[in-house]
């Protein structure tokens, strides 16, 4: 009787593999020869889109809008070193009006074959202005009138360098006029927009296994009346990392966002498409209260660290950090002593100041990076050398946005990168969170920061630049460790795909290897 | 009915390396024969019947003889609520039954024959029976239906191991009444274990006496029970005489009076619903005067038990009470407890397996205030003498001790704590015939030496009437007699009480014994 | 009729038990580190726009006024949105209790078919050389932990045969079944182990037992035996072992799903804690609540329907 259950059971089992593998079809051959589903490029990322709304797309859905929108201006591939037309076709600046002249692209059009004019960018101002999220970045646009069809004039409230990178970025989304008759729900339910994409279903939206497909926008601009190679673009949310990789592997995917060394040494270096080093990732101190509240004990900290080893330890293009802002971003400039690396001098820092026995003190992180862990270990043996302590906290993003507002924290890392071509981007960043969180007096930066964007004079700019470097390395409220280039993946089989360093790519170029 | 349709012989089964259990076990049965193998717990009698229907237990193996046997063989069992699975309704057990032997026959057409059978086994009812779980049936009932299953593969030898000791008098009457008219109908050869000896002679027409795994003497019925030859058959007919024609001692003075009242006592039990309340005390008096002693008789479900419990504060009367030496009495309050001891049915589960003998007596002896090392000591010495058992027991589990021992040591539990009255509830009802003899005679003893009142309840005629002056008969809740045990049991006057005597299996009168 | 009326007063057990923790997670989740504005508004925003946002969403207000007006909108049938309220929560929810609860059916039928063979085999001869072998073999697929398994189902049999797929759920239902398969799979390694221990105990107790040897004797044939004898009389110690492992299945499934990147009750569980996606968060606690007490009223009907000498009242 026995016997007859177990071979049961080997009979069930064995069918059910056969039937059900029959009917699993797909997938076949080696990921790399050719593509296993010719025509559609598969994408992607960790997380679910925020949704099409520009006001919302800062956490996550940056590389996305610019699918189904595109953008006024764009962002220059492959350096990102500035910007070049999109939507519009040319845009101009008087210093003593503080006025912006666009004129849009002839051939811009939407999804539902509408050509893009002037009361459409009137209307997505007026939108963006009364974001509850966004809103404030456009506080300085006083108004926007129509000079003519295609030609639009954008009023500010004080002198501005900002908006043109503004309007690269993904809150900018162009929408019709009136949402093309359709309630505001709807619309952001199924978007048209004026970019290469037009999504034709959208599962799960903003859950855990989100999937969005696209096809073609016949009358993009950028097809140039030809048919993309790309007929379908799929855009998934996978949240497990192994999952992602193992999909990669598998053929199922095309492109990875957002890849970790590990991920790397799973899939091959050779489909690594790593960007330029353009995040600084650091370490912001609680200036306030706690150990770190010494500035001789922060100075001891900076120069303890070896930062081309741990720019090493990541690999994929990460270099040392030389000060606080972001290389490879116009606008940069190195303070005046960049950071170095001096052991003795450190310990000596140590020795004089008011904790001559050593520390114990606490490094708050997000574990789940294989890049974020790795830098903490490290940190840990290095400031060791010093007699620092170092007690690992790793916490979940949302608890650690808590705990740096209320100032529970020694140590944490932290960071900023540039999501559009100037220095000042990441600047206010930093002013607006690590600066915060550490208290260190943010005047000189501030000031500075005004001045920048005021001026198109280059050489006021470098000098504010390095005026702010030089305060930072002085006041080490925020210490810069690495540059950290994002990575991205793709198969071998995929052409045209040139990520840049502000977390953007552009989509109308991809095509298949022949 | 000619030659034998089953013959043992010279069977032995061992249940290790060198303990044998059974030894060189030969007998014969014809068709339409009985005969029955006596002997205590432990005699090998089960293992026997077992090993001729194939069914051993893990770790008892065969090692030598042979066995004879028909094809079909079937087997009742002992406890029939153990014997039949809880999940499955009577009917469906005995069509399963019924298949097992006829294995290509339809459901619906086992269904039905499971219906005649049980008709064929005396059951008024078999259309409400056959959808009864086993929980649900009296343990008559489930007797019935075990023997309908057993009769579904139409055997020709009927094996019964000891299937009437758990059953009432009346109802061991009647199944008794039942395998006899089965097998002179069928001409089933029949083999009836018991450690009754009483039971066998009335059902059987040869007998085999078993002892420590060998038969001492056999032959047939009549010749066994008149002229028994074995030292141990003489013994084994002496106890079970001993306790049908029992003399107990007279009381030794003029009752007093009334000691012990019960009066009027009604115990209720609730039940889900109004209605399905049950009323196990019907408003009982009685008295029992100091040093007497009183016997409770009746079936299962009298209310017998019911009045002891209410008695020890085990349950609470819903209305009525106890007195004692004139004061009402509640077994709850602290210095009251002791002066009501009760002794248990089953010496196995009232004693913790865990404890030492002396463990057990000195806790009751502490809880009473015996306080030092050494008054304990002398006490539980005097109590072990006083219930005529060895010191050295004191040291044992009580796995280690027999039944009767067990027991025993439950009396010595009960008396040390110097009570006014025991109650003996069903106390000797699970020991073997001959041990039973003992444990009577030594409460007698008791009886006498100490001065205790007594209260015997149980089922059987004979003990009451080896151990008590007066007898009360319950049926349902109520008393439907009382009176001298003498007087009441020459003349019943209840039908139900002539019921009762009647049912009582006796060892047929002879001359010179 | 009785099941009727003790299903019935157990579901008005159940109101105030799923009420209480319903208003306990509520709590939890509005008491730990961590705004939820802050996180829709994302890193770069001021503290006057996360401000507005808090007070938009409601979450100045003092908690139990919160949960109030939550309630409030739950009975009038509205679960609500996500955090960045592109998506009803309703259909969040229902998407993935369809997935979970294949998940967890496949899984606890996998369980059934192999335990009870194995928990069978192992009792026939307590201590003998399969007894042990099991045993062994218990403790090493409970000690593995669950995303190992999976991890190794996936790059040892799915990628290099192509069987099953790596990951992912289909939307076409002919191919969800395979696509549950592995994760089944590897949910039912964990909890084999247990539900063999406790079957292999009732087991070992029954074969042993009076009545089994009764319908030997009365010729019932082995297979026959097992059926209607053995296996109904030793489910019902085992049946509350089971309705705890479909809990735990259920609960657990959170590692595996994430493994095989299933949309399933469990990842979103896990996404909407890290978010602190309050509506999600507070519907799942609903479903989740009610699916454990669900089982385990199923579970006292089903002893009552095996045992009968067990009443439901």
């Amino acid at each position: 009787m026995r016997r007859t259950v177990l071979l049961t059971i080997a009979l069930a089992a064995s069918t059910a593999i056969a039937l059900t593998s029959c009917a699993s079809g797909g997938g076949g051959g080696s990921s790399d020869s050719a593509s296993p589903h010719p025509g559609t490029v598969v994408w992607a990322r960790p997380a679910a889109i925020d949704g099409w709304e520009g006001d919302k797309c800062i956490s996550s859905s940056g590389p996305t809008n610019a699918v189904v929108f595109d953008s006024l201006l764009r962002i220059q591939t492959p350096d990102g070193s500035g910007l070049v037309p999109g939507l519009a076709s040319e845009w101009s600046y008087d210093e003593s009006t503080y006025t912006y002249d666009l004129t849009i692209r002839d051939d811009a059009a939407f999804s539902n074959g509408d050509p893009v004019t002037a009361d459409d960018v009137i209307f997505s101002f007026d939108e963006w202005k009364a974001g509850p999220i966004s809103g404030i970045l456009y506080a300085s646009v006083a108004s926007v009138t129509a000079v003519s069809d295609k030609e639009v004039q954008v009023v500010m409230a004080q002198p501005d360098t900002f908006l043109p990178n503004l309007l690269a970025w993904c809150n900018s989304n162009v929408y019709p006029a009136d949402f093309a008759g359709m309630s505001r729900d709807d619309y952001f339910a199924n978007p048209i927009g004026a970019g290469p994409y037009v999504v034709s279903d959208w599962s799960d939206p903003g859950g855990t296994t989100e999937s969005i497909s696209l096809v073609p926008n016949e009358h993009f601009w950028g097809w140039e009346g030809e048919t993309p190679a790309v007929t379908e673009l799929t855009i998934e949310t996978i949240v497990d990392p192994s999952q992602r990789a193992l999909q990669f592997q598998s053929g199922d995917i095309d492109i990875l966002e957002q890849v970790d060394q590990a991920t790397v040494a799973q899939i091959g270096e050779d489909h690594a498409v790593p960007t330029l080093p353009s995040i600084n990732i650091g370490i912001v101190a609680n200036t306030l209260a706690g150990p770190a509240s010494d500035p001789v004990v922060r100075e001891a900290i900076s120069k303890a660290i070896d930062r081309d080893s741990i720019a090493g330890a990541l690999g994929g293009g990460t270099e040392a950090a030389t000060g606080i802002l972001p290389i490879n971003v116009p606008g940069t400039a190195e303070p005046t002593e960049p950071y170095t690396f001096d052991l003795d001098a450190a310990k000596d820092l140590m020795a004089s100041s008011g904790s001559p026995d050593g520390l114990s003190m606490r490094y708050m992180y997000d574990p789940s990076n294989a890049d974020s862990d790795t830098t903490a270990q490290i940190l840990v043996t290095q400031l060791a050398e010093i007699g620092i302590d170092l007690e690992l906290e790793p916490t979940d993003t949302a608890t650690m946005n808590g705990r740096l507002a209320d100032g529970d924290f020694d140590l944490a890392r932290s960071g900023a990168g540039a999501i559009s071509p100037t220095i000042f981007d990441p600047i206010g960043l930093i002013l607006a969170t690590s600066y915060v969180y550490s208290g260190v007096d943010a005047t000189v930066m501030t000031d500075n920061f005004v001045t920048g964007t005021s001026t198109t004079d280059d050489a006021v700019v470098e000098q504010a630049v390095v005026a702010i470097q030089d305060d930072a390395l002085k006041q080490n409220g925020y210490i810069g460790v690495i540059d950290l280039a994002t990575n991205w993946a793709a198969q071998s089989y995929i052409t045209g795909f040139v990520p840049i360093q502000y977390m953007v790519y552009y989509t109308d170029k991809l095509g298949f290897a022949e | 009915m000619t030659g034998p349709i089953l013959a043992v012989s010279g069977l032995s089964l061992r249940s290790g390396p060198d303990r044998t259990v059974v030894s060189d076990v030969s007998f014969e049965v014809a068709a339409g024969e009985s005969l029955g193998l006596v002997g205590e717990s432990g005699s090998g009698k089960s293992l026997t019947l077992r090993a001729i229907l194939g069914v051993l237990p893990v770790g008892i193996t065969r090692t030598g003889g042979s066995i004879v046997t028909p094809a079909r063989v079937a087997m009742i069992f002992q406890e029939p609520l153990s014997a039949m699975s809880p999940s499955m309704r009577a009917g469906e057990l005995v069509a399963e039954a019924v298949r097992a032997s006829n294995r290509r026959m339809p459901l619906a057409a086992a269904r039905r024959r499971a219906l005649e059978l049980l008709g064929e086994v005396g059951i008024a009812d078999p259309e409400r029976v056959r959808t009864r779980y086993p929980h649900q049936l009296s343990g008559g009932l489930r007797q019935r239906v075990m023997i309908a299953a057993a009769l579904a593969t139409d055997p020709e030898v009927l094996l019964c191991d000891e299937p009437t000791t758990a059953l009432d008098v009346t109802i061991q009457a009647q199944i008794m009444d039942l395998l006899d008219r089965l097998r002179t109908e069928r001409g089933m050869a029949m083999v009836f274990v018991s450690h009754d000896l009483a039971v066998v002679a009335a059902l059987c027409q040869r007998i085999a006496v078993m002892k420590e795994g060998r038969i001492v003497e056999s032959g047939p019925t009549a010749e066994i029970v008149a002229h028994p030859t074995a030292p141990y058959s003489i013994e084994l007919v002496r106890s079970a005489r001993a306790k049908a024609g029992a003399i107990r001692d007279a009381a030794a003075e003029t009752p007093s009076e009334d000691w012990l009242v019960v009066d009027d006592l009604t115990v209720r039990f609730p039940g889900a619903r109004r209605r399905d309340t049950v009323t196990a005390v019907d408003a009982v008096s009685f008295r029992v005067p100091r040093g007497g002693s009183v016997g409770i008789v009746g079936e299962s479900g009298s209310g017998k038990s019911t009045i002891a419990r209410a008695m020890v504060g085990l349950v609470r009367p819903g209305s009525g009470g106890i007195l004692l030496d004139g004061r009402p009495y509640r077994a709850t309050s602290r210095g009251e407890a002791r002066r009501i001891q009760m002794v248990f049915q089953d010496p196995m589960s009232s004693l913790n397996p865990r404890r030492r003998i002396r463990s057990v007596l000195t806790e009751v002896l502490r809880a009473h205030g015996a306080r030092s090392a050494a008054e304990l000591e002398t006490r539980v010495i005097e109590l072990m003498d006083m219930v005529r058992l060895p010191h050295d027991l004191l040291d044992r589990f009580p796995r280690s001790l027999s039944g009767g021992q067990r027991q025993r040591v439950s009396i010595a539990r009960a008396l040390a704590v110097e009570p006014d009255v025991v109650i003996l509830d069903e106390s000797i009802a699970a020991l073997d015939v001959s041990v039973q003899a003992q444990v009577l005679a030594l409460l007698n003893d008791l009886k006498q030496s100490l001065g205790l009142t007594l209260l015997f309840i149980s089922h059987d005629l004979g003990a009451v009437r080896a151990l008590c002056d007066e007898v009360v008969v319950m049926s349902r809740g109520r008393i439907v007699e009382r009176g001298m045990v003498d007087e009441v049991l020459r003349n019943p006057s209840h039908p139900y009480t002539r019921l009762l005597i009647e049912s009582e299996p006796e060892l047929p009168a002879v001359s010179g014994v | 009729m009785r099941v009727a009326r003790f299903l019935g007063i157990r579901l008005l057990q159940a109101i105030p038990l799923l009420i209480a923790t319903s208003a306990l997670s509520f709590l939890l989740l509005r008491l730990a580190p961590g705004d939820p504005a802050k996180i829709l508004a994302g890193p770069r925003a001021s503290e006057e726009v996360v401000a507005k946002l808090r007070t938009s969403m409601g979450l100045d207000e003092p908690i139990p006024v919160q949960y109030w007006k939550y309630l409030q909108r739950v009975f009038a049938g509205d679960l609500g949105k996500n955090l960045n309220g592109n998506a009803d929560v309703a259909d969040i929810i229902s998407r993935g209790v369809g997935v979970t609860g294949l998940l967890a059916v496949v899984a606890i039928i996998i369980t059934i078919l192999v335990a009870i063979p194995v928990a069978l085999a192992a009792a026939r001869r307590p201590g003998g050389p399969l007894d042990n072998s099991i045993r062994v073999a218990s403790v090493a697929s409970i000690a593995v932990p669950g995303f190992w398994i999976g991890l190794m189902l996936i790059a040892f049999v799915a990628l290099p045969t192509k069987w099953f797929p790596v990951g992912g759920w289909p939307d076409d239902s002919s191919r969800q079944f395979n696509a549950i398969l592995l994760p089944a799979i590897t949910l039912a390694i964990g909890i084999i182990p247990v539900l063999t221990r406790s079957l292999r105990s009732a087991f070992i107790d029954v074969l042993g037992a009076e009545y089994v040897t009764a319908a030997r004797s009365l010729g019932i044939p082995g297979g026959r035996l097992i059926r209607r004898f053995v296996l109904r009389n030793a489910a019902v110690p085992a049946i509350p072992v089971l309705a705890f492992l479909i809990g735990f299945v259920v609960g657990g499934s959170v590692v595996i799903e994430s493994t095989f990147n299933l949309p399933g009750l469990g990842q979103t569980l896990v996404q909407a804690a890290l978010t602190r996606d309050a509506n999600v968060l507070q519907a799942l606690t609903l479903v989740l609540g009610t699916s454990v007490v669900a089982i385990y009223v199923i579970a006292d009907v089903a002893v009552s329907l095996t045992d009968p000498r067990v009443s439901l009242t």
